[in-house]
């Protein structure tokens, strides 16, 4: 897992997808939205230039993001730094073996 | 705006609404509602979401309980969208800002994320995601449509249909006077959309290559038949441009007619040739006679039996003939080919065997008839019936054998017995001839010629069997050619079997309509065309500069050649030195 930065209520943290076998499909990209709908801050996933609204599952897939991805998480909010830990364990989930 | 380039199979240009095709045939009626039915259309669209959503954690229930969790779990992944706000938001978003139909902004919003994902189809998730987009559209469209799927021919307003390729069954029975135009993915200038849309006089290019994940219903396309271009939101430059071209087209057209119509097909050197049309729907005797035809060369009669639940009655049957016949009116040949179906067209329970590994080379033609009597005698007795209001002629399609000429002429003759012991009037002596469309067929010709008044070149089939190459199969299209020597040959063999038993030899298939081949025609003593009606001018204006010395040593020359792109190209100089504007 990379750092966090904070900075104001802005919180970033890289993470690498694993949700083996096709990394972020429908079913995790469904439980994230659903998740960060449920939240007061802003939930944004970035892999590299693109940029999906965490509470839409169709723009995190549109991130097509298989294992091993390599993706930033931005949350903007008042309860970002109680949302981070759910939302990378949906990303995270699974055992990725980069071999 | 768009423009594709695809094969120009029938000219002309049409500027209209799409009526998109797909395998569901699920259509888009309205683009755009007024103004105060904007919240009632985005209610439509919730509702409907709604809907699809109860239905889809439905599935995943039945699916979990019956085989666990992991199966059901692919539905919850697919019912996934139908709880995604985002995108549910930016299809209502669409309805509101501009207004557009519940269906059509779903379908819009959903054009987009596809294209998207077709310009990442090398990663695999985008492939499978394609896929699931593609349902929750299909998905929408039907709740939103109810049950009124609109299948081709309901279609209610002037249309220009868009589909991957029309099958025979699906044009049956589409209301010609609504379809401004075709255009396809696949298919090639033989295909039956390209047959159909010559048949109906309306612009078609086929074999574009994927479009359709471009368009959604109801969006303007412009169609050049002339061309070959398919023209995806036109700006209005474009637009502009291609309305004019239209209206001028129209102007030429009615004065070309005018002026041919009257005008008898006769070669330079006086020799008077018949030209024929081509119909498959009755509406199309009018073309006809429009278009300066002489009678009715061939009148295809399978759009009685395709698409329909039941087969045609004999009162069906009658209707159809007798309308074409008084059409036509008394004096001018009308050639009944009886039931063609098999192979690529679809015949619904007339008895047809389960699937076949071959259909081309299986149960279907005259074959079917002879192995299906009732369905045969009804058409026959109807056709007979018919008989009394012109100058009616029966045609057997894909005789193969002497053996199968024999059977439908006794058949034949039955059924003029059975109307006869009823008091049913009909004409005893009704011209009887054969299509010749087998090669098998062709090499027998001398002995097929005692048995019938007339023949009829099929050169569609003809060239397909000969040189075994389906002509549908873009990968063997190359194979499939007129101009091959090897059909040269036989179509020689077939009009000199004519010649010596003295009966006439006509050709229906493209090949007639084409022409670079008529001096080839005219050379090889045929002297009778049956064409596409649209075809029967630009004809006649090449048998005018035609002598038939001249178009004796041309086809003698062709038969010597060794390869069909020698024929082609020999016969497209000699039109372009008579005739330069019909060569191409």
């Amino acid at each position: 897992m990379g750092a966090t930065a904070v900075g104001g209520t802005i919180i970033r943290r890289t993470v690498i997808v694993a949700n083996p076998p096709d990394g972020l499909h429908m079913r995790p990209a469904t439980a994230f939205a659903k998740l960060a709908r449920g939240l007061r801050c802003a939930v944004t996933v970035r892999n590299g230039e693109k940029a999906a609204d965490g509470r839409s599952p169709t723009d995190l897939l549109m991130l097509f993001a298989p294992p091993g991805t390599e993706l930033v998480l931005e949350l903007d909010g008042e309860d970002a730094d109680i949302a981070l830990d759910p939302l990378v364990a949906i990303l995270t989930a699974g055992e990725y073996d980069p071999a | 705006m768009e423009i594709r380039r695809g094969i120009a199979v029938s000219p002309g240009i049409a500027i209209g609404p799409a009526l998109v095709m797909d395998t569901e045939g699920v259509r888009i009626r309205t683009t755009s509602v007024p103004p105060d039915q904007v919240p009632a259309e985005a209610d439509r669209l919730r509702v409907a979401v709604a809907a699809a959503r109860v239905e889809a954690e439905r599935k995943q229930r039945v699916l979990a309980e019956k085989f666990g969790e992991e199966i059901g779990s692919i539905f919850e992944a697919k019912g996934g969208l139908y709880q995604d706000e985002h995108l549910i938001a930016g299809i209502e978003g669409l309805i509101r800002a501009n207004q557009f139909s519940a269906e059509y902004a779903v379908s819009r919003h959903i054009r987009g994320v596809v294209k998207r994902l077709d310009a990442a189809s090398h990663m695999p998730q985008a492939v499978r995601l394609r896929g699931d987009f593609i349902d929750f559209e299909r998905g929408l469209l039907a709740l939103l449509g109810g049950d009124q799927r609109t299948p081709l021919p309901a279609v209610a307003e002037p249309v220009v249909v868009l589909a991957n390729d029309l099958t025979p069954n699906e044009t049956a029975e589409l209301d010609t006077n609504l379809v401004h135009a075709l255009a396809t993915e696949s298919g090639g200038a033989t295909s039956h959309t390209a047959i159909l849309a010559g048949a109906l006089e309306i612009p078609a290019v086929v074999g574009v290559g994927p479009f359709l994940t471009d368009v959604s219903g109801a969006d303007v396309v412009i169609v050049d038949g002339n061309n070959g271009y398919l023209i995806l939101d036109p700006d209005e430059p474009t637009l502009a441009r291609y309305q004019e071209a239209r209206r001028l087209e129209r102007t030429k057209s009615g004065e070309h007619r005018v002026t041919s119509r009257n005008v008898p097909a006769v070669t330079r050197d006086g020799v008077r040739l018949t030209m024929l049309g081509n119909i498959e729907f009755p509406g199309e005797a009018r073309h006809c006679l429009d278009r300066g035809a002489e009678g009715v060369g061939l009148y295809r009669t399978e759009f009685l039996y395709i698409h329909k639940s039941e087969d045609p009655t004999e009162e069906d049957h009658f209707k159809a003939y007798r309308a074409v016949l008084e059409e036509i009116g008394p004096d001018k040949p009308v050639v009944v080919r009886t039931l063609d179906l098999g192979g690529d067209k679809f015949a619904n329970a007339t008895g047809r065997a389960a699937q076949e590994k071959n259909p081309f080379l299986g149960l279907r033609s005259v074959r079917l008839c002879l192995r299906n009597l009732p369905l045969f005698k009804t058409q026959l007795r109807a056709i007979l019936r018919a008989s009394i209001y012109g100058d009616l002629r029966i045609m057997f399609p894909m005789i193969a054998t002497v053996m199968e000429l024999r059977q439908c002429k006794s058949i034949l003759r039955e059924v003029q017995e059975d109307l006869e012991e009823s008091g049913i009037p009909f004409k005893p002596d009704v011209p009887v001839g054969t299509m010749i469309e087998v090669p098998s067929a062709a090499l027998v010709a001398d002995v097929l010629a005692k048995q019938v008044n007339f023949f009829s070149i099929g050169t569609n089939d003809l060239v397909q069997y000969t040189l075994a190459a389906d002509r549908n199969n873009e990968a063997v299209a190359d194979l499939y050619n007129a101009a091959d020597p090897a059909v040269l040959r036989l179509m020689d063999l077939v009009a000199r079997a004519g010649q010596a038993a003295g009966i006439e030899v006509n050709v229906c298939g493209e090949m007639s309509g084409e022409p670079v081949f008529a001096p080839l025609l005219v050379g090889l003593g045929i002297r009778q065309f049956s064409a596409t009606p649209r075809k029967i001018p630009d004809i006649k204006r090449v048998v005018s500069k035609l002598t038939v010395p001249d178009c004796e040593r041309l086809a003698a020359e062709c038969l010597r050649m060794e390869t069909a792109s020698e024929v082609t190209r020999y016969l497209r100089d000699y039109t372009r030195r008579i005739l330069p504007e019909a060569a191409d």
